[in-house]
């Protein structure tokens, strides 16, 4: 199956659920107080990096992983050759489920980004979540847009 | 195969470099399930490239863990669940082993009482010397992390790097808590001094443990 497709007919809430239960209570908690997945993604990074001084080391910088998270996506989504393989064997299968997609999305961007899947893996599920609320051609159109406005 | 000495239980966790040196990063301890560990996310990171858990050699014959000894012998780790929001990582070994603890929750201890945690201090330092504390618990409270509450315990302890990732114990030996870092105000702010990699707001301070009860979540 295409997987803009895919996307497209997922509802709300789908990609959350392709999570491990305690992580989507803390994501459903931040839903719930901001109804922003993009809120929630910038928690979650963020509270990945404020740790309380671990046992006396100074800590460490932020990384911001949500952006890389949301050029690769981009990239997978504009069909970029990086992820031919993955888009390949994604319209190979006919019948896929939203766990078995996201595990197998979570696993090719993990790759790339050098992190580990199931750390990488919330980030990615709130960007789809996004995606998915504004459809994917309106999201490639937003995020080229951005991308001009930036240079 | 159950694991019932502490020795065999609690491990350092280190990270072998490009050059094949490994650096110890701090503390980890098998669970109730074959072949996992915990320690802190933050001990780990957001990747297990190179992660290691390592042997020590508390069950020495004669009794004394040898510091001169810099050989060391490391199991592949790889990161199975991490929670950053309380910085909790399970790790996954192929190592056949269990503990017999209990993992519980902070909410029966009671303000006063001693508790116990075994760990790796200042294995930065590349110490690799497993060692027994014992801290009265200071404080329980509830830390504000982005409108989410967590509960946590502050012992009565200076923490140290290598704390981190360190089970607490109650008298029953049933792992209450973890250790995660000196307990800072919520006003801090991040790197504003720095000696020798320390800030020294960091230092002299209290330790913070987040419950257990986040782990079993987990599992």
């Amino acid at each position: 199956m295409c997987i803009i497709n895919l996307i497209d007919s997922a509802k709300s809430g789908d990609w959350i659920k392709c999570l491990p239960a305690y992580q989507q209570k803390a994501i459903n908690e931040w839903y719930d107080i901001s109804g922003d997945y993009n809120i929630v993604a910038d928690n979650w990074q963020k509270t990945t990096y404020e740790m309380y001084a671990p046992c006396g080391n100074t800590p460490t910088s932020k990384k911001l992983y949500f952006e890389q998270v949301l050029c690769e996506i981009e990239d997978l989504l504009r069909g970029n050759d990086k992820y031919k393989d993955l888009l390949k064997e994604i319209n190979s299968i006919k019948v896929i489920s939203y766990t078995a997609l996201s595990t197998l999305i979570a696993n090719s961007i993990a790759d790339k980004i050098g992190s580990a899947s199931v750390f990488i893996a919330p980030l990615i599920m709130l960007a789809l979540e996004t995606i998915t609320q504004i459809g994917v051609k309106a999201w490639l159109n937003m995020r080229a847009k951005q991308g001009k406005e930036n240079v | 195969m159950l694991i019932t000495s502490i020795g065999d239980i609690v491990h350092p966790i280190g990270r072998k470099d490009e050059k094949g040196l490994i650096h110890l990063l701090g503390t980890g301890f098998f669970i109730k399930k074959t072949g996992l560990l915990v320690t802190a996310a933050h001990v780990v990171g957001n990747t297990d490239k190179d992660l290691l858990i390592l042997l020590n050699d508390f069950n020495q014959e004669n009794g004394y863990q040898d510091e001169t000894d810099n050989n060391c012998v490391g199991f592949k780790a790889t990161i199975k669940e991490i929670d950053p929001i309380h910085d909790i990582c399970i790790l996954k070994t192929d190592i056949k082993a269990e503990s017999n603890f209990n993992i519980t929750c902070s909410d029966g201890l009671t303000v006063g009482q001693n508790l116990t945690f075994w760990s790796y201090p200042h294995c930065n330092h590349g110490r690799k010397i497993l060692t027994y504390n014992v801290a009265p618990l200071g404080a329980k409270v509830m830390i504000n992390t982005h409108g989410l509450k967590t509960k946590s315990i502050i012992l009565n302890t200076h923490s140290q790097i290598g704390l981190s990732g360190s089970p607490v114990l109650n008298t029953a030996n049933e792992i209450v808590a973890m250790i995660i870092g000196s307990y800072i105000p919520n006003n801090y702010e991040l790197g504003s001094v720095s000696v020798g990699g320390i800030d020294p707001q960091t230092i002299n301070q209290t330790t913070r443990a987040i419950s257990a009860e986040y782990i079993g979540d987990m599992l």
